[in-house]
């Protein structure tokens, strides 16, 4: 009976002494303050501007969009300065989006991301992107019926599906970034008016943004990328015609030789798709041919000159290196950057038209 | 030399699987890839491949002295080095098992404090976690062995989710094969000693078993599992991180996790650590059992207050490891001594086991 | 001073008859009187409120008055009744009175007397199940009278295998209380448990088999039931074909079965008169019914309190603007909401079934609406409590909804404390204790664990009878096959 007691007395203290120290901080959902979207301008060489769009969900089921700056040295104080603006808690768990402006990048993004990393409550699959202009002008609008965090990140998403935008995430962007032979690259997002649109691909080195990509190179640059499963290209003809053609699958084969001493790199790329559209009058099978040709030709000349201007500017974010790396035994990081302006590469671009549509 | 355990108290050897392989999978999983990725890279997988098989070997041996002794660590301490030495071996051996279970306890509730709750103090939540390994090892191995059943059945949904990273991995980061020298592997094999730390507990649960000699089959495929799972983790980790990023990453079971994303839940890494809480708990609940049993035998003491005791001195030092870097030293220490116990002092121990059979023998 | 605590001069030895008798007088439903005429005087008594009258003027009166008898074996062989008992036993004539029999002396003084059974059987008509109603199947319950419900069971199995061990339990109530069992088929341990445990009852008054099931339980401090009480004839032989031990209670509808496993709480026996497809399917919407009731209202707690991270963007909408307003943290709103449910259903339990019907109809729809429309809980949380209680209620033995109701709430509390790594806590507290269970030495947690894959067939999901030849092997019976496996028919090819 003694024993019986007693355990009743220590299981009974053991819940109170959990329940009055145990505690953790509540969060509790509809009073939090929850940033959606962050963007990061620059103000000067120690100070940075941060800008938060969080969502209002009005009682119509409807949804606004609320604004917060702050600027401070380092990325996470700059958190606890929004919190002195907000009623509310500032929470980042729920962002979707990270805007940097194109000042902060080419000053190095580096120090901010980093931030992001160690967060524990950030989603691997946030966007990065670069703003053409200034985060902030870009996060103050309102565009269609969500607040801007789900805006941004919806267009970026919706994109990538359409074959657009090559996949690009926070994952994507650390993996490159911490390694040492590949460079990060991010979608850029330009402000037109009361619209934003994705202007085009902006690339990195280390973790400074160097230059954007020529629009007419993103499909090639995705091309050696990964795997498209739903590209458009659009093509003018030698005869002043155009043709587009989409449902474009790709699919690229790298081959490396002469390991030992400087390595040439030919990539095969096979692209099949459908032609949707066709200025010219009719598509007989010399018409076809002559699409397919200049396809091929105008793909590895645009491919020729974007692999020049990333081995001058010494970029590599197609992953070239790691291409080299996991075929050599002994892979040495500093003897590949030095030798990698002067490597060989090579495109070769196969196109299959398969259809034509459903007239002639 | 000792009494039999009443049959009632025993376990079908079908269990022992559930035994070895809830031991060995535990908060091991959720940051083994990055120190070995350090010292080895992307051939990480075949260290794994290499501490498997020299497991099975380890369990081969622990089986045939186990079987011809047909008691369990204590009596063959005792034979083969005498009553004092042996005790005090078995007493080493006891103490061993109690740090391991702090470093689990310690580890697990840091991951909790590091991705869900920063404001957790340690003891409360200890103090719960411990009064439940009361519960379980107060009603005797049959229940203990039932909660390794039920935690390694609960989450095996889990290993469902390690295939979803494979839409962001590029495989290729595992080339080249092979490119790491024979004596790297072996270095990195240090650091999966305590990933596949799990199966010495059949020392102290032997005479626990029905008809030990079937059981070893079991066991065997019970590593074999752990192995297994272990390999998968692996790779996909290897594809999924480049191994720059891999190196800064302090849980990269974790980090996958993020990056799941279901129609009505996202952050699964919340989820993943949760589920972890239960396929945490058996091994701890093992561990004490494994040591209040020891020192009972030992000194015939009460196995209750022995477990009272232990618990208490659990978490006491659960309490005063209080940041990372003193829980990463304490866990690198264990580890150590984890490698050496395991991979060095039970070959030594079959030895001389071996050396005395024969000698009685003649 | 004295006069008022004089001891009654109670207790001492009733030597005789008479005395024992003149004592029964003081009650004032006892009959005795005293019979003069032809042929032979005697003496008639009985309890005038437990005997039925038809039989005392139809078969005992008349029968004494026509014949002529000189002792009371002569009134044994002139009246109709094969079980006339003469004895001057005193114990066994006072619990033979007690019972309904009527006590026959030639002279007052006598100390021998012949007992004639005549006791009033009044009892309900057997009738359709209230819990355990199945739409198909046979309609017929226990009903208060073991003998009645001995009948209902026998009938079913008609095999001289089917023992029956009685044993009267309880000082004051003396109820008859029945162990069934197949020998040759259950297993003897069992028996044996189930008996040795009745004999070692200490209490004065059963008045339900319910209250047997908790005095032998092996838990009492558990909100599992152990035994699981059925009302229905046709579950009870099923069951002890399968090898369980059955007790009944006289005076209780209630038939008690054991040992049980947790898939016992799910099992209907109406699963054995549907499809096996069918049957599977229900029970899985059972096992999930249950766990989803005990487990929703906590994550709805734990999520919106500590892990807004967990939701999706889409129905983070609803789910902010359903909680505009409120004052009250999610944990609050949940226990009023849990209270109100449960105050609801204590209500419509206590009043009259007709005025229940309405308090419970306007009280959920008007208390509802009301508390969302004036802002005290969200529209989203009501659904799901209302949902999670409806859910409570799909276990088919009735204990069991009464279980569910109450693990809810550790759970939320828990969830309040350490959000979802609470509601893990509060698992594993509950598996634990599962594991630790014990239904008559039986583990528990049978087919999951210790793990019987051959058990498995009759648990989550129901297997055809083809597939179900042996019996459960929990119950660790004699005789491990119900029907021995044809010869499986060849397989002919395509128009063959």
């Amino acid at each position: 009976m003694m024993k019986n007691k007693i355990k009743i007395a220590v299981v009974i203290s053991i819940i109170f002494s959990v329940y009055m120290f145990g505690r953790v901080k509540r969060q509790i959902l509809d009073d939090l303050n929850m940033a959606s979207s962050v963007g990061y301008d620059y103000i000067d060489k120690h100070t940075i501007k941060a800008t938060t769009a969080r969502p209002i969900f009005k009682p119509d089921k409807s949804i606004g969009n609320k604004i917060f700056t702050a600027s401070d040295e380092l990325s996470t104080q700059t958190f606890s300065k929004l919190s002195l603006q907000s009623s509310r808690q500032v929470v980042i768990g729920k962002l979707e989006v990270a805007l940097y402006s194109k000042e902060v990048a080419k000053h190095g993004i580096g120090d901010i991301v980093d931030s992001l990393q160690r967060d524990p409550s950030i989603s691997e699959r946030l966007f990065v992107a670069v703003a053409e202009e200034e985060a902030s002008e870009i996060l103050k609008k309102i565009y269609g019926d969500r607040d801007t965090g789900a805006y941004l990140s919806m267009l970026i998403e919706q994109n990538m599906e359409a074959g657009l935008l090559p996949t690009t995430n926070l994952h994507q962007f650390l993996n490159a970034y911490n390694s040492d032979i590949k460079d990060p690259f991010l979608p850029l997002i330009e402000q037109k008016g009361e619209k934003v649109h994705l202007k085009g691909i902006a690339l990195f080195k280390d973790d400074h943004y160097v230059k954007s990509l020529r629009n007419d190179q993103q499909f090639i640059f995705q091309a050696l990328l990964e795997k498209i499963r739903l590209g458009t290209y659009k093509l003018r003809l030698k005869n002043k015609e155009y043709a587009a053609i989409e449902n474009i699958k790709t699919k690229n084969s790298y081959r490396v030789d002469n390991l030992k001493k400087m390595p040439e790199i030919t990539i095969q790329v096979k692209v099949r798709g459908i032609i949707k559209e066709y200025t010219g009058k009719k598509t007989n099978k010399k018409e076809i041919d002559q699409i397919k040709k200049q396809m091929e030709n105008k793909l590895e000349k645009q491919a020729a000159a974007m692999i020049r201007s990333f081995q001058k500017l010494k970029i590599d974010p197609l992953g070239f290196g790691d291409q080299v790396r996991s075929r050599t035994r002994n892979f040495r990081h500093q003897k590949w950057l030095n030798q990698y302006p002067d490597v060989k590469i090579r495109v070769k671009v196969n196109v299959t038209i398969l259809e034509k549509g459903v007239v002639d | 030399m000792k009494t039999a355990i009443k049959s009632e108290y025993l376990v079908s050897p079908f269990l022992v699987l559930f035994l070895v392989h809830g031991m060995q999978f535990g908060v091991g999983v959720l940051s083994f890839q990055r120190d070995l990725a350090k010292i080895v890279g992307q051939d990480a997988w075949i260290s794994i491949l290499v501490t498997g098989i020299i497991v099975h070997i380890l369990i081969w041996m622990m089986y045939t002295m186990l079987n011809k002794d047909k008691g369990d660590l204590m009596t063959i301490h005792q034979r083969t080095f005498g009553k004092w030495l042996g005790n005090l071996l078995s007493l080493l051996f006891i103490v061993y098992v109690l740090a391991l279970s702090i470093t689990v306890l310690r580890s697990y509730i840091e991951i909790v404090q590091v991705w869900m709750f920063p404001l957790l103090k340690t003891w409360p939540f200890a103090l719960v976690m411990l009064l439940s390994v009361y519960y379980v090892v107060s009603s005797g191995f049959r229940i203990v062995t039932g909660v390794c059943f039920l935690a390694v059945v609960i989450p095996l949904y889990l290993v469902l989710t390690f295939f979803v990273p494979i839409e962001f991995s590029n495989f290729r980061n595992l080339l080249p094969i092979f490119d790491h020298s024979l004596s790297e592997i072996a270095k990195s094999i240090k650091g999966t000693a305590l990933a596949f730390s799990g199966f010495e507990f059949l020392l102290f649960y032997y005479p626990f078993i029905k008809q030990p000699e079937s059981s070893q089959k079991w066991a065997h495929f019970g590593n074999i599992g752990t192995t297994s799972l272990y390999l998968l983790i692996m790779i996909v980790t290897l594809g999924f991180f480049d191994q720059g990023y891999l190196n800064k990453v302090i849980w990269p079971t974790l980090m996958m996790w993020k990056i799941i994303k279901l129609p009505f839940v996202e952050r699964f890494e919340i989820i993943g650590v949760t589920s972890w809480g239960v396929v945490m708990l058996p091994i701890i609940c093992l561990m004490f059992w494994s040591a209040s049993r020891g020192i009972k035998e030992i000194f015939k003491l009460k196995q209750r207050s022995v477990l009272v005791i232990l618990l208490f001195i659990c978490l006491i030092v659960c309490c005063l490891l209080i940041d990372r870097e003193s829980i990463q030293q304490y866990n690198t220490f264990i580890g150590t001594i984890g490698f050496y116990t395991l991979f060095g002092y039970i070959p030594f121990l079959f030895i001389c086991y071996h050396i005395r059979f024969i000698m009685r023998g003649k | 001073m004295k006069m008022w605590f004089r001891k009654q001069p109670a207790e001492q030895a009733q030597n005789t008859l008479f005395a024992l008798l003149n004592r029964y007088q003081q009650s004032g439903d006892f009959v005795h009187f005293h019979h003069p005429q032809s042929p032979q005087p005697f003496w008639i008594s009985y309890f005038g409120t437990l005997i039925d009258v038809e039989i005392l003027h139809r078969d005992i009166l008349p029968y004494l008055n026509k014949t002529a008898f000189t002792s009371l074996e002569g009134v044994k062989a002139a009246l109709p009744f094969e079980d006339v008992l003469i004895t001057s036993d005193l114990q066994q004539i006072q619990d033979q009175l007690l019972e309904g029999s009527v006590l026959i002396q030639l002279h007052e003084q006598d100390s021998e007397c012949a007992l004639v059974r005549a006791e009033m059987k009044k009892a309900r008509e057997v009738t359709i199940p209230e819990e355990e109603y199945s739409v198909v199947g046979p309609k017929e319950a226990f009903v208060e009278s073991i003998t009645t419900n001995l009948n209902l069971v026998r009938k079913r199995l008609p095999i001289s295998e089917l023992k029956v061990k009685e044993f009267t339990i309880g000082t004051l109530s003396k109820t008859k209380v029945a162990v069934l069992y197949i020998e040759g088929i259950t297993n003897e341990d069992n028996v044996n448990t189930v008996c040795q445990r009745l004999t070692d009852l200490q209490f004065n008054q059963i008045l339900d088999s319910s209250i047997i099931a908790q005095l032998i339980a092996d838990n009492g401090n558990s909100i599992f039931p152990q035994l699981i009480d059925t009302e229905r004839p046709d579950r009870v032989a099923g069951v002890l074909a399968e090898g369980s031990v059955v007790i009944l209670a006289d005076g209780s509808s209630h038939a008690l079965i054991g040992p049980i496993s947790v898939m016992g709480l799910f099992n209907a026996f109406e699963d054995y008169y549907v499809n096996w497809q069918m049957a599977s399917a229900f029970r899985l919407i059972r096992v999930f019914a249950v766990s989803f009731s005990i487990l929703v209202t906590p994550i709805y707690v734990a999520v919106l309190t500590y892990h807004y991270q967990l939701i999706p963007k889409d129905l983070m909408v609803t789910l902010v603007s359903s909680r505009r307003n409120i004052p009250l943290p999610p944990i609050l709103e949940a226990i009023i909401l849990e209270l109100t449910i449960e105050l609801l259903r204590e209500a419509g339990a206590r009043l009259p079934s007709k005025v229940g019907q309405t308090i419970g109809i306007v009280g959920g729809i008007v208390i509802g609406t009301a508390a969302v429309d004036a802002g005290l809980t969200s529209n989203v949380l009501l659904i799901i409590v209302a949902l999670a209680a409806l859910a409570s209620f799909t276990t088919p033995v009735y204990r069991m909804g009464n279980t569910i109701r109450l693990l809810r709430f550790p759970f939320l509390l828990l969830a309040d404390l350490w959000g979802l790594l609470g509601i893990a806590v509060a698992f594993i507290f509950l598996m634990i204790h599962l594991l630790r269970l014990r239904s008559l030495g039986r583990p528990y947690l049978e087919p999951i664990y210790p793990p019987r894959l051959k058990d498995l067939k009759d648990s989550f999901i129901r297997l055809p009878f083809s597939l179900q030849s042996t019996r459960p092997v929990f119950l660790q019976t004699k005789d491990r096959e119900r029907f021995s496996k044809q010869q499986a028919s060849e397989v002919n090819d395509i128009d063959e």
